[in-house]
């Protein structure tokens, strides 16, 4: 049957991941009503499932279907369920690099919002509250293990991932949803501290359009879903009294605003780090089934790259392993020999998101030849690594090379000029752009204060809104620019409201 | 579409049939359609056009590959495989990428099964440290309650 709900706030967010959850929990610290809209269903940690084909219905967008319109489509990672992508990542944690935020001051008019102190105490205080630590020694788990040893081995500097899960079991569900609810994703941190201060969340609410109130974004309209989140089966409309918080995401942020009627440079500007991946054999046991999902990391920004070690659930494992029939059969017979290290790249390729003509995303992008090098480069290293970690067999995974390597002098066959972007299979789980930031209404969607040059009452509080790709996981930047544009908006709004009190003063959810 | 779902399971199971070497699910222990038919359902309309149009390439790849008068369903399983390995190794990059989404999707069902999982040796390290224990429920809104049940 039917139905249709009404509920009224003074702000209504629009999304439950790093932004909307920390706007979200600001705001409401301060005494101001808040609804939490989110498309994808609420999850205890207990009700997500081990098997990863239950696990991708229940909280990854069209499983992980969604790709770049392009001539080798790209597989686009979105969470779609309370906490948004952070209820589904690796939780790892990145302060804004100093550079991008030294040239988004400069370049774009958002040095206010980025003042040091300030944007530094956002950091600490989300890193008191959020469990920040690097990943244990007793939880790095083989894969870790062995991206350690292979990039000592190269005199590479790498270390221990900084995580919002200090209470890790090395469960390697990081994908799926952590069992055990060790890591502080936003559906266990800061949604249920917004909730705890008076917050409404109103999860499998799809929002389709806002409305303006007396020249003001006022109201959200949109679709209630059914618990898999896929049919509609009701209708909402909420009425924010005094904004409306749009934390979608950087590829459903700009379709929301499209469909509302906001489009002045919308969906423009699109970036990802798209990444890649190499698969090893070794002659000893590595045990992908335990430790962190993603435990420890060679930073290489100068060289656009970072190299991260990533444990795959074995689905995934076997489906990246060759060969059909007996050829694979034999390896599968053995999956806890592998180990995966991945090369995320900051590509300087440009793309655009728009509503296809059935409402979905469709996003043009596709990596520039500069990018591509950066690529091959940080693949062939991927193998030297594994090699130099002591790996049998390298299987790179790239058209046109060899499927399975067996000595290290082979990473340069990944150079040769006959391997392109086609041959690599690349998956980008980190996106930005697409509602940027910016002081000239010219260039920017939203103002330095993240309010929509053309709508008052109308804010972008997620990736979206940053004008650049970091080089670096952007969880922790998101949080603590939603954060900083939440407290000022707070104080905007409502000055007589008690101010936030200091970060000693806040107990962890 | 009975003809899809048909060729749908027998190239799933044709990744990894009944064999004595390595990891080999026993009769019936794999539910390849069930796997195949929820794949689509939760896939966007491209991916889910992509894995129809995935079978029937890989059904009728017999004729255009070996140029056999037959499908998918007229080869024994060891011809199935080689076929389906030849697939993923196409130089043509639509081809190659088609039939990985049928390995996906045979690797989701194959290692989605529990009893084969225990088998794969993929959880043989365990863990050291003890669970957590934490255990929580969001409070929802009474109209999200009833639609979550």
């Amino acid at each position: 049957m039917s139905k249709h709900v009404e509920d009224s706030a003074d702000y209504v967010v629009i999304g439950t991941g790093a932004g909307g959850a920390t706007a979200a929990r600001v705001l409401s610290a301060t005494g101001a009503s808040v609804i939490l809209l989110e498309e994808g269903p609420s999850l205890a940690p207990e009700e997500r499932a081990l098997g990863l084909l239950d696990a991708m219905s229940q909280s990854l967008r069209d499983v992980a279907t969604l790709a770049t319109h392009s001539p080798a489509p790209m597989p686009l990672l979105l969470g779609r369920v309370v906490g948004g992508s952070t209820a589904v990542n690796s939780g790892i944690i990145w302060r804004l690099p100093d550079d991008v935020r030294a040239e988004w001051a400069a370049g774009h008019g958002l040095g206010e919002l980025l003042e040091e102190r300030a944007l530094d105490a956002a950091f600490s205080r989300i890193e008191a509250e959020l469990e920040i630590g690097e990943v244990a020694e007793d939880t790095r788990g083989g894969n870790g293990d062995l991206l350690k040893a292979g990039s000592d081995a190269l005199g590479l500097t790498g270390r221990p991932i900084r995580r919002n899960a200090r209470r890790c079991v090395g469960s390697a569900r990081c994908l799926q949803g952590c069992p055990h609810g060790a890591r502080q994703s936003m559906d266990i941190s800061y949604v249920p501290r917004a909730i705890a201060q008076g917050a409404r969340l109103h999860p499998l609410c799809r929002a389709d359009r806002i409305e303006l109130d007396r020249g003001r974004a006022g109201f959200v309209l949109g679709t209630q879903l059914t618990a898999d989140a896929r049919v509609a089966c009701g209708t909402f409309r909420m009425h924010a009294r005094r904004a409306v918080i749009v934390c979608a995401g950087a590829i459903h942020t700009p379709l929301l605003l499209w469909k509302s009627g906001v489009r002045k440079n919308v969906g423009e500007g699109y970036q990802a780090h798209p990444g890649a991946a190499v698969i090893g054999r070794f002659d000893h046991q590595v045990g992908m089934g335990f430790g962190a999902t993603q435990a420890y990391e060679v930073p290489l920004r100068d060289r656009g790259m970072k190299i991260e070690s990533i444990s795959l659930p074995p689905e995934l494992l076997a489906a990246r392993l060759p060969g059909a029939g007996e050829e694979w059969q034999r390896s599968l017979r053995k999956l806890d020999y592998f180990a995966q290290f991945c090369a995320v790249i900051r590509m300087r390729a440009r793309g655009r998101v728009r509503p296809s003509l059935f409402g979905s995303p469709q996003v043009r992008y596709e990596p520039l030849r500069e990018d591509v090098a950066t690529l091959k480069e940080g693949v062939a290293l991927l193998v030297r690594l594994m090699f130099a970690a002591g790996a049998v067999e390298v299987l790179p995974g790239v058209a046109g090379v060899p499927e399975r390597l067996t000595r290290a002098e082979q990473a340069e066959l990944v150079l040769a000029e006959h391997v392109t972007r086609r041959d690599i299979h690349l998956m980008a789980s980190h996106h930005f752009g697409t509602a940027a930031a910016g002081a000239s209404p010219g260039h920017a969607v939203v103002d330095a204060q993240l309010q929509c040059h053309d709508v008052p009452g109308l804010y972008v509080m997620d990736a979206s809104v940053f004008p650049s790709n970091l080089g670096v996981n952007p969880q922790h930047s998101i949080m603590a620019i939603a954060y900083r544009a939440a407290e000022r908006l707070a104080n905007v709004e409502r000055p007589k409201l008690r101010s936030l009190p200091p970060p000693a003063a806040h107990a962890s959810v | 579409m009975r003809l899809t779902t048909k060729w749908a399971s027998e190239l799933l199971a044709g990744f990894a049939p009944a064999s004595d070497v390595g990891l080999s699910p026993l009769p019936g222990e794999v539910d390849y359609t069930s796997a195949f038919m929820r794949l689509r359902r939760a896939s966007t309309r491209l991916a889910s056009f992509g894995l129809v149009t995935a079978v029937w390439l890989a059904a009728l790849a017999p004729f255009w590959r070996w140029g056999r008068f037959a499908t998918i369903s007229q080869l024994v399983p060891a011809e199935r495989a080689v076929l389906l390995a030849d697939l993923l190794r196409h130089p043509t990059f639509a081809v190659r990428e088609l039939t990985l989404l049928l390995k996906l999707a045979a690797a989701l069902a194959l290692l989605g099964t529990a009893s084969v999982r225990a088998r794969s040796g993929y959880d043989n390290v365990q863990g050291t440290r003890a669970e957590s224990g934490m255990r929580r429920r969001l409070p929802l809104t009474a109209a999200s309650k009833e639609r979550a049940s």
